[in-house]
């Protein structure tokens, strides 16, 4: 007989020798070699974990199972060749995350004895490394499948030159074209990257990331960076525990879920293969406010404990500008919650002014500005206007491209979950007001209110763990029905779309143009344009409203409505409900896709046929969403749209101009080959209306330039009214 | 009985059928439209399996059902049409079904519950044959044949199977069940009627008091005998090997089965049978080890499945004798689990392969080919070694290894494995799906550039259009490998009928020489399958430069050879 750390060493080698295998008979460039590397260690770590968690014994058929079919996945893999798959690489990816999702809810059952009855304030090293474990399993695949984007080149860029050179000039990075340890795209200086005196050549993103990178990616480069932000990742989700004891410390049922929420679906679970400064400042949030929510109001306090609730403060700014707000409105929860003694507080304070002073010295040393590329009246919030908060924090949330729900839909169990905090007056909702409400206020109105070129959710994901511990009351009323369907729903929905952001990855990352990669891949896959149906708040349009109208009133109203006061029979089939309601309402929306009438049509939009021309303005213009954009049709280029009529009649609107200062030509405006019009586009926006004429059914709309035309003409959208 | 799903389970398979609908609707590519009803028809008849299953187990709460609708709906809306969404959709059907299985059959403290619902092994039944024999689901669905095939089948062969696991014991029945399943692949009349033989001689061997169920087997047997000989005679004397018999009957029987095949109009030359045999009793190994009880029955078994194989050329025939050799196989023990474990893994790899959009025509072929065992008696041998062989070593050292080795199970799935692995050769496809390459009377020739490395076979798969009046054996195209001088260092032909054909060579109403297909998509209307066909050129390492195929010189205008994968293994 040998003893379970013996055993766990014996898999462990065994683990070794089969990844050592699985890689010599991969070849280089096959797209899984990182997974089927990976995946004998991530099976020997789940199976110690799984010993870690024996208190309550897994059903043992179904692990066998999940063997045999993890062993029927890998030799499909590998026999993918010989048994003629085609293109079935994203569906084997597919399999082995479900594979691996099934394993972390088992685990994440079996772990829960370890909570005991109260929140420990220590929760079991268990619930680090579950989530690490999983981050690190889809990192080959989702690093392979795309390439570093956004501000991410760039943080990797001065880790590696803070690695080798130790310093943070990149001009020799650059140079020397180092990006190619990390990347195939070539990256150079972005404009307004401070240049030295000497010809050296800096980033305008803070280095504290980067320094935090650097000693792992000496290690193991690009991969040893990335194993440290799901470590990262991983510590984040270990601390929504930690943090829930403050809150909810009788609810370790409920708080376990609402951690399994958070670690394992979007956004965090997208932002723990990518390098983002999101993820860490979240994680000094947490730190923070963790610490502040121990310290008690008239305790004697030791400088220890004073320097682990300010540390985690001051380095906020440091690591990116903006967060500094959110260091304040820290500091400000910390003085009016515990209210120390003046002279801590005068520390604390002093603490932040000579982090912030220091901070704009080195700005107006390195960037003649001590905002860095910022300017003053982005700070002025009298300078935007009411709908740019409201567009904004609307579009944090619901927008289909950027906002949390869209990303995965189990988020709207805030929605209920508000409501609940509310009547039940948690101190978490003060709590979060004054943390997110400040730093909210100044990112809502931007006019990159998304991020920029990023995953969903990024200026907010810093108080994401706060939302996730706003759950869990909620979450404590999960035997009763209607919440148990609700939660069937949006996690049917929230489970199809993980598998496509980590299976796909370049999708998570979308245009600002009111749609969405899958949005548009649906559109062309069904023939109708179906993105329509969805909110954005980059291009508002009625579907924004009324899904906001409907979720604010029908979520919470219906589970209000329908919550039984007896709890449902053990097993009940909630999950059929919530699935059945699902593949309903796919048909749904292709009736409603071909059937409702179209009324605005965007020209750029990917359903829309189209003969030459190009995008204006183009994808990668810095601010894109600041103009208004459209097609540029030249002369002789045609667009076609496929149009459902909602009437006979029809009264058609373009808005467009000329893609020049002068210049003249005209547009045909027809239905199929039947002419309705046309229009001679001037050189400033303006809005054109034809008819109304009648309408043949079933005949697409065709813009057609005519060959005399000087200048494209850009045309904005068209919309049709019906009678 | 066959449960029947309570309501909200019977929504989910009419949900998934409703989207799949919904999608066919929005399709414009007719191939398209065909493809997704087709998977919407196949994935509402497993899910309503699935459901059945869950009912019987009486786990409300379980998860499969509407992970498996979820998972396979999503791959069809998401997937481009075409063979990768086929194989998803089958793929979690199959992974589906044997979860929804396991959860039935297997005791929560793991090893087989000691019951068999005739429920769930109806269902479990259905399941197979839905995957199986996907042809069945073609339209027009209504058709008296394939209504019969689809659902009566199964639903015998899976009665059939509960009456012998009340007497064998339901791994031994479901050993048989299975493997009668992977035989033809499915349940054809043949098989089921070979299994209603053994469980009729089950009836009797368990003497019935009641008049009616003790006479019903016997006359069953006889009239089975009288409808079909030879071959309900084989099974009825199967089944009457296992009515209980014993003294000088069983030496009788054996005499009685060889003679009957002396008898009887030898449809094979012996070696021919004898690999048919061979290629059936890999199928149970076990056997050898019969225990002392059953080691008649093996060898009864053993000499039907002789004398199926040499009067039939059906595999399916041999069900009885295979069927016969799985109960006569250890109850408990290494031998027994490493038995059934072997045979799951036959159902499964060959439901797959036989599912849409493999449709192998020899699945179980297919399997040992990916195994790398390419001929029957090496597969046999091997087999040997690895289930009686192994399964003799750890019971007779069971209690002398460590706990962590004393488990045959792994050890059997690393030799499995490695034998799947060792197979895997680094590929460069040239040519694949969603570019084909077509060969016309304006494009009579495509070439390609060669990586550098040696080239160990080359792998083409393609059909023909309006190829149909070619005669067998015509030239229809030619594949060269070319030097770094433009000089041809290697060149094979691509003939119709034997290396390549037409795609629609299956349909009903064509009768063309064909090989067997390598991949079938579903044809616009969806009334057959169109196919692909898999032609393999194996050569020593050879370092050329470019690969050319020209299509053949003397073919009508209106032929075309569409290359659809390319693929060079080193």
């Amino acid at each position: 007989m040998i003893g379970p750390r013996l055993s766990t060493l014996v898999e462990l080698a065994v683990a070794v020798a089969a990844a050592a295998a699985l890689l010599t008979v991969c070849p280089p460039g096959d797209p899984f070699r990182g997974t089927l590397g990976i995946l004998p260690l991530v099976v020997a770590a789940l199976r110690a974990l799984e010993r870690h968690a024996s208190s309550r014994r897994l059903w043992c058929g179904e692990g066998r199972i999940a063997g045999l079919v993890l062993v029927a996945l890998v030799v499909l893999t590998l026999q993918r060749h010989r048994l003629g798959l085609v293109a079935t690489d994203w569906f084997l990816a597919a399999g082995f995350l479900l594979l691996l999702a099934h394993r972390t809810t088992r685990l994440l059952i079996a772990l829960r004895p370890s909570l005991g009855k109260r929140l420990p304030r220590r929760p079991s090293w268990a619930f680090f490394l579950l989530p690490w474990i999983v981050y690190l399993a889809i990192q080959p695949w989702s690093s392979g499948h795309r390439q570093p984007d956004g501000d991410e080149p760039f943080y990797l860029l001065v880790a590696h030159s803070l690695s080798h050179d130790l310093d943070v000039d990149l001009a020799n990075n650059y140079a020397e074209d180092d990006w190619r340890r990390f990347m195939r795209r070539p990256i150079e200086p972005q404009p307004g990257d401070p240049v030295g005196a000497g010809g050296e050549q800096y980033s305008r993103h803070s280095f504290l990331l980067p320094l935090a990178l650097a000693p792992a990616y000496r290690l193991a480069g690009r991969a040893g960076a990335m194993a440290v932000m799901a470590a990262l990742a991983a510590a984040l989700a270990w601390m929504v525990l930690r943090l829930a004891r403050h809150y909810t410390p009788e609810r370790p049922g409920a708080a376990l879920l609402a951690y399994g929420l958070f670690a394992f679906s979007p956004p965090l679970l997208l932002y723990s293969y990518q390098v983002w400064v999101e993820v860490p400042a979240a994680l000094l949030v947490a730190l923070a406010l963790d610490r502040l929510l121990e310290l008690r109001r008239g305790q004697e306090w030791t400088w220890r404990q004073v320097a682990a609730l300010v540390v985690p403060i001051m380095l906020l700014p440091v690591l990116k500008l903006r967060l500094g707000l959110l260091a304040a409105s820290l500091l400000a929860l910390a003085f009016w919650r515990i209210r120390p003694r003046r002279a801590v507080m005068g520390w604390a304070a002093a603490g932040l002014a000579a982090v912030a002073a220091g901070l704009a010295l080195y700005n107006l040393w390195r960037f003649d500005n001590p905002l860095r590329l910022y300017t003053w009246s982005e700070l002025d919030l009298l300078a935007h206007s009411g709908t740019d908060y409201v567009r904004g924090a609307v579009g944090i949330f619901y927008d289909c491209a950027f906002g949390l729900f869209a990303s995965a839909p189990v988020w709207l169990l805030l929605l209920p979950a508000v409501g609940v905090l509310l009547a039940r007056r948690s101190p978490l909702l003060v709590d979060f007001l004054v943390v997110a409400l400040p730093y909210l206020i100044l990112v809502a109105p931007r006019p990159e209110w998304f991020g920029g070129w990023s995953p969903p959710f990024r200026y907010p994901l810093v108080f994401l763990p706060l939302l996730a511990l706003a759950l869990v009351p909620l979450l404590d009323l999960r035997s009763r029905q209607s919440l148990r369907q609700l939660i069937a729903i949006l996690g049917a929905l929230t489970l199809v779309l993980t598998v496509v952001w980590v299976v796909i990855p370049g999708w998570t990352y979308n245009f600002a143009d009111g749609r969405t990669l899958l949005l548009d891949e649906a559109s062309i896959r069904l023939g109708a344009d179906v993105a329509r149906f969805f909110p954005s708040t980059v291009r508002p349009r009625a579907a924004t409203w009324w899904w906001l109208a409907t979720s604010l009133l029908l979520v919470p109203l219906g589970w209000r409505l329908t919550t039984a006061r007896r709890p449902p029979a053990r097993g009940h089939p909630t999950a059929i409900w919530g699935v059945s309601a699902v593949l309903l309402a796919l048909p749904l929306l292709i009736w409603a896709g071909r059937q409702l009438p179209t009324r605005v049509v965007h020209l750029e939009d990917n359903f829309v046929g189209r003969e030459q021309g190009e995008l204006y303005p183009p994808s990668w213009v810095l601010q894109r969403p600041r103009y208004t954009g459209g097609w540029a049709l030249p002369a002789g280029g045609r667009l076609t749209v496929p149009v459902t009529p909602g009437g006979e009649m029809v009264t058609i609107r373009l808005y467009g101009r000329l893609d020049a200062e002068k210049g003249r030509g005209r547009l045909w405006i027809g239905a199929g080959k039947r002419r309705l019009g046309a229009w001679r586009a001037g050189v400033a926006w303006e809005e054109e209306t034809l008819g109304p004429v009648a309408w043949p059914a079933g005949r697409p709309l065709v813009i057609r330039a005519t060959d005399k035309l000087t200048a494209p003409v850009i045309i904005d959208r068209v919309e049709l009214e019906w009678q | 009985m066959l449960a029947l799903p309570e309501p909200e389970r019977l929504v989910v398979p009419v949900a998934a059928m409703a989207a799949a609908h919904a999608f066919a609707w929005t399709q414009s590519d007719p191939v398209g439209r065909a493809e997704a009803v087709y998977l919407g028809l196949l994935s509402a008849g497993m899910l309503a399996v699935i459901a059945s299953l869950g009912a019987l187990g009486r786990q409300r709460g379980a998860p499969e059902l509407p992970a498996t609708a979820l998972l396979a709906t999503a791959a069809m809306w998401i997937a481009y049409q075409g063979p990768s969404r086929g194989a998803a959709v089958s793929l979690i059907l199959v992974i589906g079904l044997a979860a929804s299985a396991a959860r039935v059959l297997l005791a929560p403290g793991g090893g087989l519950r000691p019951e068999l619902d005739p429920g769930v092994a109806v269902a479990l039944a259905l399941g197979l044959q839905i995957l199986m024999r996907g042809d069945l689901l073609l339209a027009p669905l209504l058709d008296r044949r394939a209504l019969v095939s689809l659902l009566l089948l199964p639903l015998a062969a899976g009665w059939a199977v509960s009456i012998l696991a009340a007497r064998f014991g339901v791994g031994r029945a479901l050993l048989a069940g299975g493997l009668a399943a992977v035989l033809a692949p499915g349940f054809t009349v043949t098989s089921t009627l070979a299994l209603y033989a053994l469980a009729a001689g089950a009836l009797i061997g368990s003497r019935p008091r009641h008049a009616v169920v003790r006479w019903a087997p016997i006359v069953s047997l006889v009239l089975l005998a009288l409808w079909a000989p030879p071959r309900g005679i084989l099974f009825a004397l199967a089944g009457a090997g296992l009515a209980g018999v014993s003294g000088v009957v069983p030496p009788l029987l054996l005499v009685a089965v060889a003679g009957l095949t002396m008898l009887s109009d030898q449809t094979r030359v012996p070696i021919e049978a004898v690999r048919s045999w061979l290629g059936a009793a890999l199928l149970v190994p076990a056997a050898a080890l019969a225990p002392a009880g059953g080691r008649w029955l093996m060898r009864l078994g053993a000499l039907l499945a002789l004398s199926a194989a040499l009067i039939s050329r059906t595999p399916e025939a041999m069900a009885a004798g295979v069927a016969l050799a799985a109960l006569a196989t250890p109850p408990a023990g290494a031998t027994a689990r490493l038995q059934r474990a072997w045979c799951l893994t036959l159902v499964v790899a060959v439901s797959l392969l036989a599912a849409y959009p493999w449709v192998r025509e020899d699945p179980r072929g297919d399997l040992l080919t990916l195994l790398g065992w390419t001929n029957e008696p090496s597969a046999f041998l091997m087999l040997l070694a690895l289930i009686p062989g192994l399964g003799l070593l750890f019971d007779r050292l069971g209690d002398t290894l460590p706990r962590w080795l004393s488990r045959p199970l792994p050890v059997a799935c690393l030799v499995l494995l490695w034998a799947l692995v060792r197979t895997v050769t680094p590929t460069a496809v040239l040519v694949d799906s969603y570019g084909p390459v077509v060969l016309n009377e304006r494009t009579a020739s495509w070439q390609h550039d060669l990586p550098a490395e040696a080239i160990g076979s080359v792998a083409l798969d393609s059909n023909l259009t309006g190829g149909v009046a070619l005669v067998p054996g015509t030239e229809v195209a030619v594949v060269e490998l070319h030097g770094a001088d433009g000089e041809v260092l290697r060149e094979w032909p691509l003939r119709a009928g034997f290396d390549t054909a037409e795609w629609a060579a299956s349909r009903a109403d064509l009768t063309i020489l064909a090989p067997a297909p390598w991949i079938s998509t579903v044809a616009p209307g969806g009334t057959f399958f169109a196919q692909r066909f898999r032609m393999r050129f194996d050569e020593e390492d050879v370092d050329a430069a470019k690969i050319a195929i020209r299509r053949g010189g003397d073919l009508p205008a209106e032929t075309a050879v569409v290359i659809y994968r390319l693929e060079l293994r080193q």
